[in-house]
């Protein structure tokens, strides 16, 4: 059975609650769960996708498509939202773990009943960290400048050595040689195995911790 | 996607989840003006502004090529982005704002974009 979804009209946990159409069932948005109806606990699985900028976007993948927007959608009408630090969600919750900032962003990571919340330097340079969940072995990548973050799978041929970006801004590995763009995942060698993407969730800190409170972070524990 | 069995049934909900954030006060100006109704769900209150659909959802996305007809983006514009092989698409989270939920198909596999 395929479902269509829309929004509920409701917030649970301060975030979106999506219902589907065919059966009525509620899913959240976080976590993908259905929280309520016919199809009650079924999880719907997470497809990998990563965010950045227009301008990075067209730089990357100059044939790519866009969504068409309709009149009247050129902003976001959430942008008071957006700027405000202190406001956690729409009533007003509490940060529930002070170890980050309510309102500081996290690339959020699950696998079976492991969760890890890795921190984004708003202010940094680029970066790529090598992260573990649930024994897999991910390399996180984040650029503050360009507002993109991604997650691949390592190669099994790179897995126990460390990555890093070389000075042109690509992943590379000394143990298993490869070369690659961060953002695109490609080979820089011909014929190259290009990277797997990994999904996960850019969150604000208080509702991942909200959903996640067992999750641990990537540091500055 | 995702398909179980239940009841001897082969059953399948085969949207598949895209994405992300965030956890944002989807519940617009107009909504708190209405009666609001509270369900307790394991142990957290779910707050119900307005009906399914009033925040309509977008169920057949057009797409615009980078290269002819994309229209007006801001540089700085954030997107959320899916790549399988050759198929590259994107999706402002400021137009995703607009509605919440896109429901969109790659390939064969139904997904649901949602920010």
């Amino acid at each position: 059975m395929e479902i269509q979804l829309q929004a509920s009209g409701s917030l649970w946990r301060d975030a979106l609650v999506m219902h589907d159409l065919q059966t009525g069932t509620l899913f959240s948005q976080v976590s993908g769960i259905a929280i309520k109806g016919p199809h009650s606990g079924y999880e719907l699985e997470r497809f990998p996708s990563f965010i950045t900028t227009y301008a990075e976007y067209v730089r990357n993948y100059p044939n790519g498509k866009i969504l068409k927007k309709g009149p009247g959608e050129r902003n976001t009408p959430y942008e008071s939202y957006y700027r405000d630090s202190q406001r956690l969600g729409i009533f007003g919750r509490q940060n529930q773990d002070p170890r980050l900032e309510g309102k500081s962003r996290v690339i959020g990571l699950r696998s079976g009943t492991d969760e890890l919340a890795v921190p984004l330097d708003e202010s940094g340079q680029s970066e790529l960290r090598t992260e573990i969940i649930d024994g897999q072995r991910l390399w996180t990548y984040w650029n503050p400048a360009t507002e993109t973050a991604r997650v691949w799978q390592t190669p099994r041929s790179c897995e126990d050595d460390e990555a890093s970006l070389d000075s042109a801004g690509m992943i590379v590995n000394a143990r298993c040689g490869g070369a690659w763009n961060p953002v695109t995942g490609m080979s820089r060698r011909s014929g190259g195995e290009n990277l797997t993407p990994y999904p996960f969730l850019i969150s604000y800190w208080f509702a991942w911790k909200t959903f996640f409170p067992l999750t641990r972070i990537a540091f500055g524990e | 996607m995702t398909c179980w069995r239940e009841e001897q049934q082969v059953r399948s909900i085969s949207a598949a989840l895209l994405v992300t954030l965030l956890v944002c006060p989807s519940g617009q100006p107009e909504a708190q003006s209405r009666n609001m109704s509270v369900t307790l769900i394991e142990g957290d209150t779910m707050y119900t502004l307005m009906e399914p659909g009033d925040i309509p959802a977008v169920f057949d996305p057009e797409f615009a090529s980078l290269q002819t007809d994309a229209g007006d983006f801001d540089p700085d514009e954030p997107l959320l982005v899916i790549s399988v092989g050759k198929d590259v698409r994107a999706y402002s989270t400021w137009h995703l704002d607009h509605h919440e939920v896109v429901n969109d198909r790659i390939g064969d596999t139904p997904i649901a974009v949602t920010w």
